[in-house]
């Protein structure tokens, strides 16, 4: 394509200018992980978003922080992305419309673009039954006199594809966690649709920008992983790309917060941090256009993007959960060493009881003779 | 023990063998294998002793501690290897059948831990392993058998995925079935108390037994032999493998 064209073009769709559109293409090649030689592909891609794939966006049980993350995309700028390279035609937090008019709009769209237009859905659905009179399944969430479960069916099952941004509509997350009073679940286990996951609270948009990118590359969802998380982003631990790692392997670690190995950008291992269990690329991507993210901000992971991060993470500043046994609460260095000494006093009473008796003991050891 | 004196004077002790030398390493090997094991274990959990000196790359204790610990379970794995191989193609007798819980060596349990804490009630001197000894190898290999399982899926996600190919995936989806690797590394915790427990009470058992019994001796783990007095090594050489004591 000649560059002037290419320029003129980009003018046209875009409000960029090219250099700003290739460093975003370049930058998508980067997470998704394809070589230089994808650049103009995915520059091409983009180009012919004139397809412009519509996105239905449903806020279910959740706190809008994924909303938040996505709006804060730099390149693309959420103008970019919501109105030229997707068509994000049903989003209650940013779109115009209200109360009747937006549900015909849902359902206008749903119509018009059955078994082509994405999915989008961010926070859990509640699947108990609220307690009085008139309650039903999943009413603890109630959209439009449906119930969450119900849009969430609607929405999924006459969409191309479902991707789940943030944990909630992922695993569940907050709502989900013991002892989950309205029966929260993730997206997949509520309505049994499966559902591609991107995990995170709140999610990178970097991640649903490349997956999104990848859909009008390839015209399919990337790779996942067993829990459908996608592999270019969640394929390697936090741990594994840790900027600190080097001082994991030395040994050196924060023992409190803010003393001198704080202030040397010591491992967090100590202060609880779940990088080695997480599965996401922080440590690469960063959040808010590459400035921070937690571990370089001196606090630990919390193991936000793995499924019941709030009851298997707990306590963040603790290397290892509680053990729960009945009637009793309490770490399991405290639970293992009672066991240990447990045995230790039983061996102890049972060596004092038999040195006591060792009399009768020999006697009849004789006696036999 | 070809022949025995007509008339003995003194009591007589023969020397039998019990287990093979080669087994008697094997024991050793697991001995300080999971000694390595725990202590590395310990450090890698929560490192509270050594720090690293200097800059990050003039240290590498957390890195030397990882290695110990993957390493000496490189040795209980083939410890475990060969010993099943053992018991299962080369030994003379199947001494697997000796830690199994069967109903006949759960019964020859009970009546050994009730003769340990009561000295009263009928019991057996065993030519090899007891069954209440049986029992407890038996927990053992249960416990190491976990350890080695939970080990594997927190090693593999940092493992060399060319060389473990398809096992990093089978691993992720084991951990999601068990619940994340933050339950799998609580498991791998909690075993190794049990693992821990077990010790105590092998080690306790193994010194009260050498004081209390005559045939019991802590010598056999090094040589593989044990002192019998000639009316058990009778019974042995007739075919049995245990001397019945009655109640008087």
């Amino acid at each position: 394509m000649e560059q002037k064209e290419f320029m003129e073009k980009h003018k046209m769709l875009y409000s960029l200018d090219r250099r700003e559109f290739m460093l975003f293409c370049t930058k998508i090649a980067a997470v998704l992980g394809l070589a230089p030689s994808f650049i103009p592909k995915i520059a091409e891609a983009i180009e012919e978003g004139a397809k412009k794939p519509s996105v239905i966006w449903l806020h279910l049980a959740e706190c809008t922080g994924d909303s938040e993350a996505f709006i804060r995309s730099t390149y693309p700028s959420i103008e970019e992305l919501v109105l030229n390279i997707l068509s994000v035609d049903y989003h209650e937090t940013i779109m115009a419309s209200a109360g009747d008019q937006a549900e015909e709009l849902l359902e206008k769209v749903m119509r018009e673009n059955k078994g082509k237009y994405l999915a989008i859905l961010e926070g859990a659905i509640p699947t108990g039954t609220p307690p009085g009179p008139g309650g039903k399944p999943g009413g603890f969430l109630t959209i439009g006199k449906r119930t969450g479960m119900e849009l969430a069916r609607e929405v999924c099952s006459n969409a191309f594809a479902a991707i789940c941004v943030g944990t909630c509509s992922c695993f569940g997350g907050v709502q989900a966690q013991y002892p989950n009073p309205t029966g929260a679940k993730g997206v997949e286990d509520a309505i049994g649709v499966p559902t591609l996951k991107i995990p995170g609270c709140p999610h990178n948009v970097v991640n649903s920008v490349a997956t999104v990118v990848n859909f009008l590359l390839l015209g399919s969802l990337p790779r996942t992983d067993k829990y459908g998380r996608p592999l270019f982003a969640y394929g390697k631990r936090i741990h594994d790309h840790c900027p600190r790692r080097a001082h994991f392997d030395a040994g050196q670690f924060v023992e409190k917060f803010g003393d001198e190995g704080a202030m040397n950008r010591y491992c967090l291992y100590k202060m609880g941090c779940k990088g080695p269990q997480t599965y996401h690329n922080c440590s690469l991507a960063e959040y808010n256009d590459g400035t921070s993210w937690p571990v370089k901000g001196g606090h630990g992971c919390i193991g936000c993007s793995e499924p019941n991060f709030w009851d298997d993470m707990a306590p963040f500043y603790e290397r290892l959960p509680d053990v729960k046994l009945p009637g009793v609460e309490a770490t399991a260095d405290k639970v293992g060493f009672a066991l240990v000494g447990a045995a230790a006093a039983g061996a102890a009473v049972h060596g004092a009881y038999t040195f006591i008796n060792r009399g009768k003991f020999r006697n009849r050891e004789e006696e036999k003779e | 023990m070809a022949s025995y004196p007509k008339a003995a004077p003194k009591k007589v002790y023969y020397l039998v063998r019990t287990r093979s030398l080669f087994s008697c390493f094997l024991h050793w090997v697991f001995f300080l294998s999971v000694v390595v094991l725990i202590l590395t274990g310990f450090y890698i959990a929560s490192p509270l002793l050594f720090h690293g000196h200097g800059e990050a790359f003039q240290a590498y204790i957390m890195g030397y501690a990882r290695l110990s610990h993957f390493v000496a379970a490189t040795f209980l794995i083939a410890g475990f290897a060969l010993r099943l191989y053992l018991s299962f193609f080369l030994c003379s007798r199947h001494d697997i059948l000796d830690i199994l819980p069967t109903p006949k060596n759960i019964a020859g349990a009970a009546k050994l831990a009730f003769y340990y804490l009561t000295f009263h009630g009928p019991h057996h001197i065993y030519r090899y392993v007891n069954p209440l000894g049986g029992i407890g190898v038996f927990s053992l290999i249960t416990f190491c058998a976990v350890q080695i399982g939970t080990g594997f899926l927190l090693y593999l996600p940092c493992a060399d995925p060319i060389f473990w190919g398809g096992a990093v995936p089978l691993a992720q989806s084991l951990v999601l079935k068990l619940g994340g690797l933050q339950s799998v590394r609580l498991i791998h915790h909690i075993v190794m108390f049990f693992l821990m427990a077990f010790i105590v009470i092998h080690v306790y058992l193994q010194i009260w037994k050498n004081t209390m019994f005559e045939e019991a001796d802590i010598a056999s783990i090094f040589s593989g032999y044990k002192m019998f007095p000639e009316e058990i090594v009778r019974v042995f050489d007739k075919g049995f493998e245990s001397y019945e004591v009655k109640e008087e």
